[in-house]
């Protein structure tokens, strides 16, 4: 087990303009693990994220990675470390093609022989993308753009993968799909920051979560024990009930 | 018909010229959503500079040329320190009228050191002389205009389908936010979008000196005019759309004065801005489509 | 027995007025001619600005296209009021005979002139109003561009670029400030009145402005039509202040002086208007004879042609850059403050 964890985020206050949307974070992610932020909506999990890509205000607080102090670097130079993200809305190209917004995710790559071989990675993962690569992604469907969303940010080779709420508005085989593919990536090496509204399946593929209330964190600990803790159950009921009723 | 003919072909030059003003144009409007009026004044320099190197100091053409590049690429530089960073993202409106007002200011200082005359511009020897098809007559001028069009054309279709630069400049007018986290560095990004559009403004520029044989202080506001609506109408941030609007506007002009009484010649603006208008009315998102470059 | 109030308030505007009369008597009578001519310069102005507001600031529709509409406005009433000696007789416009032989009075000339500019302005702005906002004032610039290329261009109607001159001498003071303090009037008390408010919150929501009922549509073309007259009527009295007229008058260097009277002003204030006007006014004219050339302690200045734009440009930009919402922002010149006084002295003329 590495003593230095591959990201530490130490009491961290950060916002939007005046406001303070996370209190006091303090976060952990180690190599190889998935780490998991679970928290109804609103609660801070997307801010945390975007905080380390230095999209908001940091008021107080440090981030490291690798040990380094990265707080508030302009966001391509993060990018540059090996920090790689997959926002919450996907945010794809929609004016370029399937083949072209993976282009865009292997912008840093140096040579043609590395985009190439991560390419055919990403094809084999998601087949469906090789078939549609040359068609303009505005017209790919939800779940096609999902994975074009997580496709793109593997393409970079990153360390640590940022991933916010994958399998929102995705039906459950695709889900399930989503799932696996992430196992996958984690076995091969890339570290995951997963923010996931869906906590039992957040709860099943991460080694360690946190719940986020109102900016804070309420609960922490490794997942086989979050899963049985009376506080993550509410939240799970939650999301269960949620999912009942839709 | 030989008359049309002729019309079309002289249109050809300033089409050239338009075609390249109004590439650059759009991938500044587009990359940054920017409509920068003032461009038209880094045209104008431009020219200037070429004019003082022939008049002046007497250089070989090919120089001349590099020089009028690099004058506009310096103004395009200044223009866009002291104008637009300070106002980076206020709303279009504002950032139109600063435009407009940089424009105003540039020009009137302009005619106020140069005066508004007409001023000579040399044809290097080689580009003299023309050719005759029966009763039309082709100016080599306009050929070698058609051909640099033509081939910064392809080499800019290239660069922003093919090159990383390109892909960058892309993903940075769909969403910077999100082409940041991708690792691209969307300032250096946007730097080399107004170099490269100073640039085009720069060998416009000495195009429409050499087809006209003359530049003049004011003629920076007609140029951007074109450049503007054959951007609008070839969809914002399309290049390609662009230029072929902008040879369109050049041709339908001249054929729209050919079908009217002589003596309403000025009216040629009026072609323009009435396409324009049409566009604006029927199609408000451009001929092509928008936000692809 | 009649409420005291409105005697009060009747007696106050009978007062009002009769001082205002009596100070612009006052004026038109001392003034020399260069205070007289920036005075009236000031309240064209004025009368310009403040119309600019309505559609600029109040409804959000900016607009540059005011030149275009003073110069149709301006060439119409030029029609009626030039003296047949000159339409006739120096140039042969091709105008209908009843017009070329009979010189109109100001007023229905003012009138019918206004009128034409108001639908000009309104009907050109209609077809364009769904544009989002950067395409309109792009529109609008092209409209002031097509209506100088036409002017220029039909000479037998406008005598082309030469323009027209010989004008008669109808603008002054009681014609110019007193349609400047009828729009300031109007002005302030518009802007608290229904119109008014439905006015701003178009401008400011229009989604909130339908779903409050107000019909866009209708509410625009007032606006408009109430900014077009008032410019078309600024615009002709221009005209006939400097006695002449020509397709460039009313270009874009002129059509920028207004935008800025109102930026510098404070987009939405009648008072930050009038301020903005008499910061331009006076900037114009004191620039003015430096355009020309002058000489100093001996050393002699060239003519700068242009000077005066490019420094109102340069200053323009400066405003936009570090207070871009102007003197007043949208708000108003309190005058709480100044009736408090007024009211302390008259307490204390009555005791002391």
């Amino acid at each position: 087990m590495p003593s230095l964890p591959l990201l530490e985020m130490n009491n961290v206050v950060a916002g939007y303009g005046k406001i303070d949307i996370v209190n006091n974070i303090s976060i952990r992610v180690n190599e190889g693990e998935i780490v998991t932020l679970l928290g109804a909506n609103g609660m801070g999990k997307t801010t945390t994220i975007k905080t380390i890509l230095s999209q908001t205000n940091i008021r107080k607080g440090e981030i490291k990675y690798k040990g380094k102090i990265i707080t508030r670097f302009p966001t391509y130079k993060i990018a540059m470390l090996g920090i790689s993200y997959c926002p919450e809305r996907r945010e794809i190209f929609a004016n370029l093609t399937t083949k072209e917004n993976l282009q865009a995710g292997a912008y840093l790559l140096k040579t043609h022989k590395e985009f190439k071989e991560n390419l055919d990675r990403v094809y084999a993962l998601f087949p469906v993308l090789k078939k549609r690569q040359n068609q303009i992604s505005e017209s790919l469907s939800g779940g096609e753009q999902e994975m074009l969303a997580i496709a793109r940010s593997l393409m970079s080779n990153p360390n640590l993968l940022l991933l916010d709420e994958p399998s929102l508005g995705l039906a459950p085989k695709l889900v399930e799909l989503i799932a696996i593919t992430l196992r996958e990536i984690n076995d091969s090496g890339v570290s995951i920051l997963l923010i996931e509204q869906n906590a039992k399946l957040a709860l099943e593929l991460s080694n360690y979560g946190y719940l986020m209330r109102k900016g804070k964190i309420a609960i922490e600990g490794p997942c086989k024990e979050l899963k049985n803790n009376e506080g993550i159950k509410d939240v799970y009921l939650g999301i269960a009930t949620h999912q009942k009723e839709d | 018909m030989n008359y049309l003919l002729q019309q079309i072909i002289n249109a050809l030059g300033y089409g050239g010229v338009i075609a390249l003003l109004a590439a650059g144009y759009t991938m500044t409007f587009g990359i940054i959503n920017l409509v920068n009026f003032a461009y038209g004044e880094v045209f104008m320099l431009g020219a200037f500079a070429a004019y003082f190197c022939i008049n002046i100091w007497n250089l070989p053409f090919w120089l001349v040329f590099l020089i009028g590049i690099a004058a506009s690429i310096v103004v395009g530089f200044v223009i866009e320190r002291t104008t637009f960073k300070p106002v980076r993202g206020a709303d279009m409106v504002t950032l139109f009228i600063t435009g407009l007002g940089a424009s105003i200011v540039v020009r009137n200082l302009a005619v106020m050191i140069f005066d508004d005359r007409l001023k000579s511009f040399s044809l290097p020897d080689f580009l003299k002389g023309l050719h005759s098809l029966g009763d039309i007559l082709l100016f080599n001028k306009t050929i070698a205009i058609v051909l640099v069009t033509l081939v910064i054309g392809l080499v800019l279709i290239y660069l922003v389908k093919k090159t990383k630069i390109g892909i960058a400049m892309r993903s940075i007018s769909y969403n910077a936010q999100m082409s940041k986290c991708l690792g691209m560095n969307s300032e250096k990004v946007i730097i080399i979008t107004f170099i490269i559009s100073s640039s085009l403004a720069g060998i416009a520029a000495y195009l429409q000196g050499i087809l006209f044989g003359s530049i003049q202080a004011s003629m920076g506001f007609t140029a951007v005019v074109y450049a503007f609506i054959a951007s609008v109408m070839g969809g914002v941030g399309n290049i390609v759309g662009a230029m072929v609007m902008g040879y369109f506007l050049a041709i339908g002009g001249n054929l729209f004065i050919a079908f009217l009484p002589p003596d309403l010649v000025g009216l040629k603006s009026l072609f323009v801005w009435g396409v324009f208008f049409l566009i604006l009315i029927f199609r408000p998102s451009g001929l092509f489509r928008a936000n692809i470059k | 027995m009649k409420n005291p109030k409105v005697i009060y308030s009747l007696v106050k505007y009978i007062v009002g007025a009769a001082s205002v009369i009596l100070i612009l008597f006052v004026l038109d009578t001392y003034l020399s001619g260069f205070w007289h001519l920036l005075f009236l310069l000031f309240g064209i102005n004025i009368i310009l600005a403040i119309s600019l507001n309505i559609t600029n600031a109040w409804i959000g529709f900016f607009s540059i296209g005011h030149g275009g509409i003073m110069l149709a406005a301006a060439y119409v009433t030029a029609f009626l009021t030039l003296p047949p000696s000159f339409k006739n007789g120096i140039i042969n416009l091709h105008l209908p005979s009843f017009i070329l032989n009979t010189q109109f009075p100001f007023l229905p000339a003012l009138l019918i002139g206004a009128l034409f500019g108001t639908i000009i302005g309104v009907i050109l702005v209609l077809p364009a109003l769904r544009l989002r906002s950067f395409y309109f004032v792009t529109g609008t610039l092209g409209f002031n561009i097509i209506m100088m290329t036409i002017a220029e261009n039909i000479p037998k109607i406008t005598n082309g670029p030469m323009g027209l001159r010989q004008f008669p001498d109808y603008t002054n003071i009681w014609w110019v400030w007193g349609v400047a303090i009828l729009l300031i009037y109007l002005g302030l008390k518009l802007k608290k009145s229904y119109i008014g408010r439905a006015f701003i919150v178009i401008g400011k929501d229009p989604d909130l402005a339908a779903h409050m009922g107000i019909n866009l549509l209708k509410y625009k073309t007032y606006a408009f039509a109430l900014s077009s007259f008032f410019t078309s009527i600024g615009g002709i009295l221009w005209v006939h202040l400097i006695l002449n007229l020509f397709p460039k008058a009313f270009g874009l260097g002129f059509v920028f002086n207004v935008v800025a009277m109102i930026v510098i002003g404070g987009m939405g204030s009648i008072s930050g208007a009038v301020m903005g006007a008499a910061i331009i006014t006076c900037f114009t004219e004191v620039l003015a004879p430096v355009e020309e050339g002058f000489s100093v302690l001996g050393l002699s200045f060239p003519p700068f042609l242009g000077l005066t734009t490019v420094l109102l440009g340069i200053f323009l930009i400066v405003i936009l850059i570090t207070r871009p919402q102007g003197i007043m922002g949208e708000k108003e010149i309190k005058l709480d403050f100044l009736k408090r006084f007024l009211k302390e002295r008259i307490k204390l003329g009555r005791t002391g």
